[in-house]
């Protein structure tokens, strides 16, 4: 695919994946297109007004057969070939969205009008993203105002970044190089600027970047520094007055509600639970929780959410 | 229109000439024609807009215009070229000439409600004229929330009024097809008599009327977050800004059918009349007709592939949209057979007939290229989506 002009290189797992899908509808529509075309002209000539060309069918109740016979044909050939296609592009659309479970979560934070990245290990960049090639990535993201797209040409991936939520979007990234990165929902005046690049590195590459900022924090621990801020540790620490759910190992359990429904403690709950602590509370436990809307940044609530999860996860740790 | 000339004029032409005869007309051939002068100028406005964005893409650095303005000129063509052109193009200026010659009625069921549809339009019209001129709207015509309700300081507002007051021309309009196709069919015109224009209009007005109430109220909503601060779509005001792309796109995507759909029933007539032959197919023409405007309720979620709906949804929406692209295809191979062993003469209307065949074609298929989950993402970048758009029926985005 390297060499095809106005083609842009296919740098990820899935590239090749999505390219071939779109290489058969290509041929297909090509084989369509012409077909019809070349019919029309075949007919225009042969049955232009006046010409010698034979115009009778025959006897006209068997016509009438026929011409049933190829109606049905022609509505069952496109609906094989569509539920086929479907198939394919639904089992193509799985592999793009169903993330390894050891991929490497990185944070983006996307605001108008540039893209916030930070890495567990506590780098943060804006408007670039360094991921080693041959590993799983995972992108954490949110947006702080309006809805944004996160999208990468070249590894053939795009998501919507929405504001009160997370999405998640992931490739793994097969060859070293810089790749364009934009955002490909209108988000306002200068949304044609919000773009980036992509710098897949060798993974000794990769560890160079990270220790050349190793003096920085992890986001765990900056993470931790903002759960003493707030006090959470208050109710949530060991000698709590008021009766609150430990956090140890919270992070992918099962949790029951006092509603009777069981969500997992993903990075939604999480954040569900700091900003609108009503929605979810569990079993045992009263509404007592104070919401932290405003008192709290995205990037400051998505490194709490790397704290709960440094602090251990559903494995080790047994039902309150 | 000659023997029962007692109480009518001769000509809906030569009924009079003064300004007050045209913008007071109960005819729907007159109305036809105010609607056709109206869009003709509307549509002015909307691809000036578009010369303007083109000029500047010639410069290096978007010399033209600043980037607001650019903003402003793709948004403002956007709404234009869709509420104020597509969607009224054929249904009212053709449907309105039209449909009740066709089915042998005197004029439409309302001719009242008919000239009130026209008047709405144009307050629909001259309000966002006023947007227009008071400095724009930065949204681009889809308004997605929370950018159009909290952050945008254009003039939103009074561009979404001015799409909500068209909205109820749109109903009326379709009301009206409706009730003249059913209630005023001349003796002997059974439903499978009806010309498929007819049954394009007819597959197109019950779009009108189920779809465009539920852009009415997305639209109020959107309006009263805007001004009142009261959270519907904004997360930061406790709301959900995919409520809004689902609530969008359910009167969006039908509307992608009030375009095409009557385009399809001109085809059909044209391509018929200049070969000299029946409809290939004439009921299985009519049936897909109706399929496309029924299957077109349930594939709103195609437009949203990646906007964070779930991955299950999307498949749904996926498996739809690939059985809405039968009986479109059914409509070419069948508009081609048309032509076999026909007495073709290559008129005008013919050539643009054919030619619509081949750019139905085109965007019909890349059309699948966008309906594969997966594909649709990348497709997107590489412009195709453009391509489809305008190919399928010469439009936004």
């Amino acid at each position: 695919m390297d060499s095809l002009p106005f083609f842009p290189v296919g740098a990820s797992t899935i590239a090749g994946q999505i390219d071939a899908l779109y290489f058969a509808w290509l041929g297909l529509s090509f084989a369509v297109a012409l077909a019809v075309a070349a019919m029309i002209v075949w007919f225009i000539v042969r049955y232009r007004r006046g010409s010698p060309a034979p115009r009778s069918t025959g006897d006209p109740v068997a016509h009438e057969k026929t011409m049933h016979r190829i109606e049905i044909v022609w509505m069952v050939v496109p609906l094989a070939i569509f539920l086929a296609m479907f198939a394919w592009s639904a089992m193509v659309f799985y592999n793009s969205v169903k993330v390894p479970k050891d991929a490497l979560p990185i944070y983006v934070v996307a605001k108008q009008w540039m893209w916030h990245a930070e890495h567990p290990a506590g780098e943060r960049e804006i408007d670039e993203l360094h991921v080693p090639i041959g590993r799983a990535v995972e992108l954490i993201m949110t947006s702080q105002d309006v809805i944004h797209s996160l999208s990468i040409p070249g590894f053939r991936v795009k998501q919507d970044v929405l504001p009160g939520r997370y999405t998640t979007l992931w490739f793994t990234a097969t060859r070293p190089g810089e790749y364009r990165l934009f955002c490909t929902q209108f988000c306002g005046a200068s949304h044609s600027q919000m773009v980036g690049r992509v710098v897949v590195m060798e993974p000794s590459g990769y560890e160079a970047w990270l220790t050349a900022h190793a003096n920085v924090p992890t986001m765990a621990a900056r993470g931790a520094q903002r759960f003493r801020q707030l006090g959470c540790g208050g109710c949530h620490g060991g000698q709590a007055s008021v009766p609150s759910p430990r956090l140890d190992g919270l992070f992918g359990r099962l949790v029951d509600l006092r509603d009777g429904r069981s969500v997992v403690a993903d990075e939604r709950f999480i954040r569900d639970a700091v900003l609108l602590p009503n929605l979810n509370v569990p079993s045992g436990y009263e509404a007592s929780m104070p919401s932290y809307r405003g008192q709290i940044s995205e990037e400051e609530l998505l490194e709490i959410i790397e704290y709960l999860k440094s602090l251990g996860n559903a494995a080790q740790e047994v039902k309150p | 229109m000659n023997s029962v000339a007692g109480a009518l004029p001769d000509s809906y032409l030569s009924s009079g000439w003064s300004w007050r005869s045209w913008l007071t007309t109960l005819d729907h051939k007159r109305i036809g024609i105010l609607y056709t002068v109206s869009i003709t100028l509307l549509f002015g406005i909307g691809g000036a807009a578009a010369a303007l964005i083109r000029m500047d893409l010639l410069t290096p650095h978007s010399q033209l215009v600043s980037i607001e303005t650019y903003n402003k000129l793709f948004s403002i063509h956007g709404v234009i070229m869709v509420w104020f052109f597509l969607i009224p193009s054929i249904p009212a200026t053709l449907g309105n000439f039209l449909v009740p010659m066709m089915i042998g009625a005197r004029d439409l069921a309302f001719p009242r409600l008919n000239l009130a549809s026209w008047y709405l339009f144009i307050a629909g019209a001259l309000c966002t004229i006023y947007a227009l001129l008071a400095g724009g709207v930065d949204t681009g015509w889809t308004f997605y929330a929370p950018y159009s309700t909290t952050f945008s300081n254009s003039h939103v507002f009074a561009v979404a009024t001015g799409v909500f007051i068209a909205g109820f021309s749109s109903i009326l309009t379709g009301l009206n097809f409706v009730v003249t196709i059913h209630e005023m069919r001349a003796p002997g015109m059974t439903w499978f008599r009806l010309p498929l224009f007819i049954w394009s209009m007819y597959a197109t007005s019950l779009i009108l009327v189920l779809a465009t109430p539920v852009l009415a109220m997305t639209l109020m909503l959107m309006g009263i977050e805007r001004i009142f601060g009261i959270g519907v779509f904004d997360p930061a005001l406790g709301g959900d800004p995919l409520l809004f792309q689902h609530l969008f796109w359910f009167y969006s995507h039908p509307a992608v059918y009030i375009m095409i759909v009557p385009a399809m029933g001109v085809a059909s007539e044209i391509i018929s009349c200049f070969s000299r032959n029946p409809v290939f197919g004439y009921r299985f023409m009519a049936y897909a007709i109706l399929a496309i405007a029924a299957f077109g309720f349930l594939v709103w979620g195609h437009h949203m592939f990646v906007s964070g709906q779930s991955a299950y949804a999307g498949t749904v929406f996926s498996l739809l949209t690939f059985l809405v692209s039968v009986p479109s295809a059914v409509k070419v191979f069948n508009w081609t057979a048309t032509l076999y062993k026909g007495q073709i003469s290559l008129s005008a209307p013919m050539i643009y007939a054919l030619g619509f065949i081949g750019l139905f074609t085109i965007g019909g298929l890349t059309g699948l290229f966008l309906a594969s989950l997966g594909l649709d993402a990348v497709a997107k970048l590489l412009v195709s989506l453009l391509n489809h758009y305008d190919a399928g029926h010469p439009r936004e985005d």
